[in-house]
């Protein structure tokens, strides 16, 4: 940054020698100490570990294929920062764990389905305020099996250089990135989901179950009734349950045809029906704090 | 009154005096049936979903937290030399001497958003000599519960979920500043030591 702005510095001086039919040699002389003084503060490493503020839109994908098709689409990222940026797009393996650990690597894995990923560009520069669209193609080998693929598109700022170093001490660079998680279904692939209880404490969660063999979600609006007999809207995460998986989901209470949050007391009594890709789950039970 | 003018409010009574006329017409000339047309008009907003993920500044700044331990001890209270404390790592807290807070954003409106952190070196800190120091080394706080900081280690830094606030929690618009500090409770080897650190926001 300070060389940026030495060198806008001796830009303005440029401009001002164009302007000038016959500098002074004083201002030359200025010129030139300016020159001197830019090129002494632009540091190779003064951008490392710059900021990041970006959108991504969607922020998830979930796509239905079949062996041997192609599924196309594209994503749009958005600078809204100040300054022109950098993004590098790269694909990654991801898996999220029941604690609600999201797992990405770099590595291969077997079976993994990246290599059926083609991106339009690794590299996308964005100016200020500005979006872009970038293209993705997922070609499915024929002769695939049924199955759910899951994996990320990491999107990040370019670093631009290495890390500059403090005197004597402790220099910690931070970066920021977003990951597009994608869901891509093959073949004929469902969820089945089912509710196995309250979290046995903490109050607010349902737990559900996935025998199926494809994330699920639930969704859907409850009604609650709380210890002092208020009532409830009862709305639930959206938190993926992979298959195989049980997991807990938050619970959200607002006030009754609003969105309003809202604090029961406990117990609260939580009954109505939610809804998954495939079917109904009622729920009635009782939140203990 | 100019000619333009007359002829606006002559074309505006004509178009209101039309349809009058049309109606009444088809009163008298049809079977004294009632016609009635309705014409929907049908309201479609279109919301994208998105995620929108700030660190620190904006990118016209870098943001490299520093921590200047390279500080004078506390002077000798008796004849023997620092009473036996060791010079550094006597669990002093020390604040960052450059950007020890950063604003952390989260906006999405498609699910729960997860931040998990990352290392370039899973060893720690390192300043180049095989020496490091770990990750934990570093405190982190956060001014909002709702963007709680996660609390680093080496390995297996838990990760932290965005407490959706908006619109019954299915909606998240959430900003904190994470403070960083330097424990420094161990007595290292010295150096400069550097260890990146990557936040990566997702909606799984």
């Amino acid at each position: 940054m300070e060389g940026l702005i030495s060198l806008a510095l001796t830009r303005r001086d440029i401009r001002a020698m164009k302007t000038s039919s016959a500098p002074s040699s004083q201002f030359k002389l200025a010129a030139f100490f300016s020159l001197l003084v830019s090129c002494l503060l632009i540091d190779p490493t003064a951008e490392a570990g710059q900021g990041f503020l970006a959108s991504i839109s969607p922020a998830r994908l979930e796509l239905k294929s079949e062996p041997g098709k192609v599924v196309r689409g594209a994503l749009t990222i958005e600078n809204m920062g100040r300054e022109p940026a950098n993004y590098l797009v790269r694909s990654s393996e991801w898996d999220y764990t029941e604690a609600g650990q999201s797992l990405f690597s770099d590595n291969l894995k077997n079976q993994s389905c990246r290599p059926w990923l083609r991106l339009e560009r690794r590299k996308i520069s964005v100016q200020p305020r500005a979006k872009r669209n970038f293209r993705y193609e997922f070609h499915v080998p024929a002769g695939t099996p049924a199955q759910e693929c899951r994996l990320a598109v990491l999107i990040e700022g370019e670093d631009l250089g290495g890390v500059a170093q403090a005197g004597g001490g402790l220099a910690l660079p931070v970066k920021g990135r977003m990951a597009v998680i994608i869901y891509l279904s093959v073949g004929n692939v469902k969820p089945a989901l089912s509710f196995t209880g309250p979290v046995a404490s903490g109050g607010s969660a349902l737990r559900f179950a996935n025998s199926g063999n494809a994330t699920g979600r639930v969704v859907g609006l409850m009604r609650g009734k709380d210890a002092a007999n208020n009532d409830f809207d009862v709305s639930v995460s959206k938190q993926p349950i992979l298959p195989g998986q049980r997991r807990s989901l938050a619970l959200a209470f607002s006030q009754p045809g609003t969105r309003k949050t809202a604090t029961p007391t406990y117990p609260v009594t939580v009954s109505g029906d939610l809804f998954w890709q495939y079917g109904t789950i009622p729920v009635k039970t009782v939140l203990q704090q | 009154m100019s000619y333009r003018l007359a002829w606006v409010i002559a074309t505006g009574a004509l178009a209101v005096a039309l349809p009058a006329h049309a109606e009444e017409a088809s009163d008298t000339v049809g079977l004294g049936m009632q016609y009635n047309i309705s014409v929907n008009l049908d309201f479609e907003i279109d919301i994208p979903e998105l995620l929108i993920f700030r660190v620190g500044s904006d990118g016209s700044v870098k943001d490299q937290i520093v921590f200047d331990v390279a500080q004078s001890p506390a002077p000798p209270t008796s004849d023997q030399s620092y009473n036996g404390q060791p010079l550094y790592g006597d669990g002093t807290v020390v604040a960052a001497s450059n950007n020890g807070s950063l604003e952390v954003e989260v906006i999405a409106n498609s699910g729960t958003a997860v931040i998990t952190t990352s290392f370039d070196n899973t060893n720690g800190l390192s300043n180049g000599d095989g020496n490091f120091i770990p990750f934990d080394e570093i405190a982190c706080e956060s001014d909002n519960t709702g963007i709680p900081a996660p609390q680093l280690a080496n390995v297996g830094t838990p990760p932290v979920t965005v407490t959706p606030n908006r619109h019954g929690g299915l909606v998240t618009e959430q900003v904190a500043n994470w403070t960083y500090t330097y424990k420094n409770s161990q007595a290292v080897a010295a150096g400069t030591y550097v260890g990146i650190v990557t936040y990566t926001a997702s909606v799984p």
